[in-house]
């Protein structure tokens, strides 16, 4: 009975360790360089957070077009950006309008962050450190 | 009996099954193990599918670009997006528009490289102007995150590493912290090394009326504070050396157009021409 119980409780132990291996992140940063995610709402709402591509854009605008002419502030998820603000012309939707760029109702081309992703700028200098901020050794 | 044979094959799987794990949890946990702390080389410019953000399973994501093509034709660099933005942008490799419904607004260059002088043997920072200004606004950064006046910020590198002043956007969207010699490009003169190092004996000389010095990274604070009072006089050579004197090292030439929304700008670069002469 005791063998039983402990091969039963190792059975337990396994199971935890093998999704505890399965589910160790990857910590491993692979995101493009300035890619950004926007999760203030998202996750909240269901949808998938939403993914700012900067080299994408920066091909195409220099950067004072959005953080000077439209206002985008230089913090990830530093705008309070809704879809709202985005229908009335705002924030995104100075340009994807149907007259500059593709519109609005294209949900799937901003809405495709893994849910759960944090806000943030991802794969930036400080997530690189071996210690990020506010993390010490041991 | 055949119950005690199952349960035993059963047990040894089992044993041996975990047995396996410790072994490769073992590997993990190698106190010695090559390397520690380092998680391996970056992977860059993978396909969005493929980036650890984005949804393979949502359909807009198959639909973006991935970064390699965009890249194929724009000269390359070592960090951040393995793209060198500044030749792209002088090479024509990319016209990115000055608003977002054309291209016919002139951005106002500044033709102003500002030189910082570094503690310490790092090669002196060289700040372009100009290389902003075809990208940035000037009230993208005066006053918000630099006073417009030399030697006014107290920059160090721990609150750049931070994401304080150059690093706002150095590290996140412009060239990374990594590539030190953008930025610091000015080797220091002959003189200046051996001013270090009469710095350095003085302080020696002088170690018990002077506060300790440390090295400077990690010390956000200016270390010319330090320097205390009526000490000036008997210690000329280290004031020079702490005194962050900036240099103008070029002229400034307007080449935008000076009305409507540039105003602002243009007044500040006038200011700038009467403060130099
Ligand atoms: C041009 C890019 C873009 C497109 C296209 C887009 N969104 Fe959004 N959406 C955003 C951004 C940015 C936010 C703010 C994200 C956050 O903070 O979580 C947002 C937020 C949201 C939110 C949560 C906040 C709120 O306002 O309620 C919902 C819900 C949402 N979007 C639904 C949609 C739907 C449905 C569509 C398609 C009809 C769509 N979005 C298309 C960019 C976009
Ligand atoms: C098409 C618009 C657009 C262009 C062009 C653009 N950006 Fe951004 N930028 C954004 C958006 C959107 C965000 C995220 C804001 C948010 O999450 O609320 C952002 C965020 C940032 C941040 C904040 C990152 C942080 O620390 O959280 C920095 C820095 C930045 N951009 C720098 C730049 C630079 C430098 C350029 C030019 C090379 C540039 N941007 C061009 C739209 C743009
Ligand atoms: C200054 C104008 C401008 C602003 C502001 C802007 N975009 Fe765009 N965006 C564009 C243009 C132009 C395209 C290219 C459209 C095309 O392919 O025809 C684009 C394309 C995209 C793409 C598709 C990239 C690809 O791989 O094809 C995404 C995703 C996107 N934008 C997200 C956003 C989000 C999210 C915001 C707001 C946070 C935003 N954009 C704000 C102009 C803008
Ligand atoms: C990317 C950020 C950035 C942009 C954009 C920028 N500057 Fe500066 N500027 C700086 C920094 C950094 C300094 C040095 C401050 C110091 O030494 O403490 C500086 C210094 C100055 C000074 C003081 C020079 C002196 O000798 O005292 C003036 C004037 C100035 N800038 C004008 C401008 C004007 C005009 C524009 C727009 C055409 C502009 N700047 C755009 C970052 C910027
Ligand atoms: C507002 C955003 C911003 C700030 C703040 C900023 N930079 Fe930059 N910097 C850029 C952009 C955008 C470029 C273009 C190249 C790129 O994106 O990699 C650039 C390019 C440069 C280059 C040219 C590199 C080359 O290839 O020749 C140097 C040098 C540089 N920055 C130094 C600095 C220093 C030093 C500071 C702080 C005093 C600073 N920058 C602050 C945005 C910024
Ligand atoms: C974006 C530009 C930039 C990059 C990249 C950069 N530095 Fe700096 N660094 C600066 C500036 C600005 C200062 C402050 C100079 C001053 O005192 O005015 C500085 C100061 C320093 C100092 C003097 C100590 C201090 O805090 O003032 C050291 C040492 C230093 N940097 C090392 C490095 C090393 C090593 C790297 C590469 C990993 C690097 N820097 C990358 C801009 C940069």
């Amino acid at each position: 009975m005791l063998i039983f119980w402990e091969s039963r409780l190792r059975r337990i132990a396994m199971f935890i360790a093998v999704i505890g291996f399965l589910i160790v992140p990857n910590s491993q940063a692979r995101s493009e360089y300035g890619d950004v995610v926007i999760n203030n709402y998202s996750d909240d709402a269901g949808m998938r957070p939403v993914v700012f591509p900067h080299w994408f854009h920066r091909i195409r605008f220099r950067c004072k077009v959005c953080h000077s002419d439209l206002g985008f502030e230089f913090k990830a998820g530093g705008n309070d950006i809704t879809m709202l603000k985005i229908f009335d012309g705002e924030y995104c939707g100075a340009c994807h309008n149907d007259e500059i760029a593709w519109s609005v109702e294209n949900c799937s081309l901003c809405h495709s962050g893994k849910p759960g992703t944090p806000t943030q700028i991802h794969n930036s200098t400080i997530d690189r450190l071996v210690i990020p901020p506010g993390v010490t050794g041991q | 009996m055949n119950r005690r044979i199952i349960l035993t094959i059963c047990l040894s799987a089992l044993l041996f099954g975990s047995g396996m794990l410790q072994l490769s949890f073992a590997a993990e946990d190698d106190a010695n193990k090559f390397n520690r702390l380092f998680k391996g080389a970056n992977k860059f410019n993978l396909p969005p599918w493929e980036d650890g953000i984005h949804d393979p399973d949502d359909i807009g994501t198959l639909s973006l670009q991935t970064p390699k093509k965009a890249f194929e034709s724009l000269p390359k660099s070592r960090g951040g997006n393995r793209v060198d933005w500044v030749k792209a942008l002088n090479n024509g490799d990319i016209n990115p528009r000055t608003s977002s419904y054309d291209n016919t607004k002139k951005m106002t260059v500044l033709d102003l490289n500002i030189i910082r002088q570094v503690k310490g043997t790092m090669p002196d920072v060289v700040y372009p102007h100009d290389i902003h200004t075809q990208w940035l606004d000037c009230k993208n950064c005066h006053p918000k995150l630099f006073t417009p006046k030399k030697g006014s910020n107290n920059i160090s590198m721990a609150s750049i590493l931070m994401g304080q002043y150059c690093g706002v956007c150095h590290g996140k969207v412009a060239f990374p912290l990594s590539e030190c010699r953008l930025c610091h490009s000015k080797k220091k003169t002959k003189a200046e090394l051996e001013q270090l190092k009469l710095k350095r004996s003085e302080r020696k000389k002088s170690s018990k009326t002077l506060p300790d010095k440390q090295s400077s990274i990690g010390m956000v604070e200016d270390h010319r504070k330090v320097v205390p009072d009526g000490y000036a006089e008997t210690a000329m050579p280290l004031l020079q050396v702490y005194s962050n004197d900036v240099n103008i090292a070029a002229v400034i030439t307007n080449e935008g157009n000076t009305s409507g929304d540039n105003a602002e700008d243009a007044i500040l670069v006038d200011d700038m021409v009467t403060a130099k002469q």
